[in-house]
């Protein structure tokens, strides 16, 4: 599904994050990355989604088999590729419910008014979101937890097939994030999509078991294992990291 | 010039002049949209009446006046939206002539050309007056190379009021740009949504959908 070659990425202010990163994501994977902060893991996930704004890139991304590493965020994203960001942005004045039938349309799925109410209104039904998010604004006077899951009622409207939630726990208490996760894990069960989790703890794998787990250090996938890596992470800290069994030293 | 006493509700301005004096009692709310001329308004609101004042123009070359005097227990809402390719000189002058009044006035325009903008927002309160709450901001967004000048002042003589004024020159937020691109939706659109709630930010939501109509 998708392949990272050889990507270098550098800031606009020609810091580099990421060098020379390799890594490879099959259909209906869920892969975890982890790391110190500040070792560019959400860079990762930004110069994915396409922001070419804020970072310079070299080398290769491929999703089903295209290079989209010089397209641009709108093109990637209709192709099925989704990022629950961090601190989902607030943007008032902007509904759920005009910017989801834009975005709609911009795939090419033209709706009636009908058809598309019809389908929001199974979506928010289903996700235990209040109706009247739908004629707010994009995560308007929304705590951390509804902005959240505001966003999950994006991802059942748009469909993604690979989804790239950057520290999803960040500002959730334990209820809310057992809620999501239990609404993604149910999305991954209906629309077998991949997933790539950039978490520090291992409360959101509970729910969402990872088939790999990546360790970024110093731009590069310094390490790569099974959950058990994680969980020796969580116990010992990075820097027992690299010395575990449950690794594969990738250098 | 004209000498209108709004009681109710005036849905447009097509019955006034350029030049226009109105006295307001009651309740009276005005919504103007694209409104041809120039306009200099002047406005007298009685004791205890409102003015929810909403204009939008989307235009080349406009002047708009509007001066209001408030008397003891009025309220203004004024909300004045633009979008300009031309020169637009905007000037609102608020007088708050007595006791317990209220002036809010919010100004949203976006410069698409490369010529000037000017806004000039003077709250005055006189010397004996009290309580009185007086507050004006003014946002544009420029999208040319023309020049912006935004000016709120406060001329306030009283000791016994709260008054506020902001002024802001920005431009669209790549961050907010990049999220609506995330969700598929193309630079050019998203620019235009972002832009569009920029403008219709300031208005009640059935002003919201007349001028959704035309946008």
């Amino acid at each position: 599904m998708l392949q990272i070659k050889n990507l270098t990425v550098n800031s606009k202010d020609k810091k580099e994050i990421l060098k020379d990163l390799n890594l490879e994501i099959n259909d209906n994977e869920v892969h975890v990355i982890m790391g110190q902060n500040g070792t560019g893991k959400s860079t990762l996930c930004k110069t994915i989604l396409g922001d070419r704004i804020n970072y310079d890139v070299k080398g290769k991304i491929i999703y089903d088999g295209e290079n989209i590493t010089d397209l641009p965020v709108s093109e990637i994203a209709k192709k099925g590729i989704f990022m629950l960001f961090q601190n989902p942005l607030e943007i008032p004045g902007v509904t759920n419910a005009e910017m989801l039938r834009l975005a709609l349309n911009e795939r090419g799925m033209h709706k009636s008014i009908f058809e598309f109410n019809k389908e929001i209104n199974e979506v928010i039904k289903k996700i235990d979101l209040p109706k009247e998010f739908l004629h707010r604004g994009i995560n308007e006077r929304m705590s951390g937890g509804e902005r959240k899951k505001n966003e999950m009622l994006h991802l059942y409207m748009l469909k993604p097939k690979l989804i790239m939630l950057d520290e999803l726990d960040s500002g959730l208490d334990i209820d809310s994030l057992k809620s999501i996760t239990k609404t993604i894990k149910e999305y991954k069960k209906e629309n077998n999509c991949s997933i790539i989790i950039i978490t520090h703890h291992l409360n959101i794998l509970e729910g969402l078991k990872p088939d790999k787990v990546h360790i970024i250090n110093d731009g590069k996938i310094a390490v790569s294992g099974n959950y058990d890596l994680a969980k020796k992470i969580e116990k010992e800290g990075f820097s027992g990291a690299f010395n575990i069994s449950a690794g594969e030293e990738n250098e | 010039m004209n000498n209108i006493l709004l009681a109710d509700e005036l849905s447009s301005f097509k019955s006034l002049d350029i030049k226009s004096k109105l006295t307001i009692d009651g309740k009276a709310i005005i919504n103007s949209i694209n409104y041809e001329k120039d306009l200099d308004l002047d406005i007298t609101i009685n004791k205890g009446a409102i003015l929810v004042l909403n204009l939008f123009n989307k235009c080349k070359n406009k002047n708009v006046d509007i001066n209001v005097s408030l008397n003891e227990n009025s309220k203004l809402i004024l909300a004045c939206s633009f979008i300009t390719d031309g020169v637009y000189n905007l000037n609102i002058n608020t007088n708050l002539l007595s006791n317990n009044a209220i002036s809010n006035v919010y100004v949203r325009g976006i410069n698409e050309g490369n010529n000037d903008v000017k806004i000039k927002m003077d709250g005055k309160i006189d010397k004996d007056s009290k309580d009185n709450i007086l507050n004006e901001y003014a946002k544009v967004i420029n999208k040319g190379t023309g020049n912006i000048v935004i000016i709120p002042n406060l001329l306030v003589d009283s000791c016994n009021v709260e008054a506020n004024h902001g002024a802001a020159i920005c431009k669209i937020s790549d961050d907010d740009l990049l999220y609506l691109e995330s969700k598929g939706i193309s630079n050019e659109k998203a620019n235009k949504l972002l832009e569009d709630s920029f403008i219709l930010s300031i208005f009640d939501e059935d002003f919201k959908g007349k001028i959704k109509e035309i946008l």
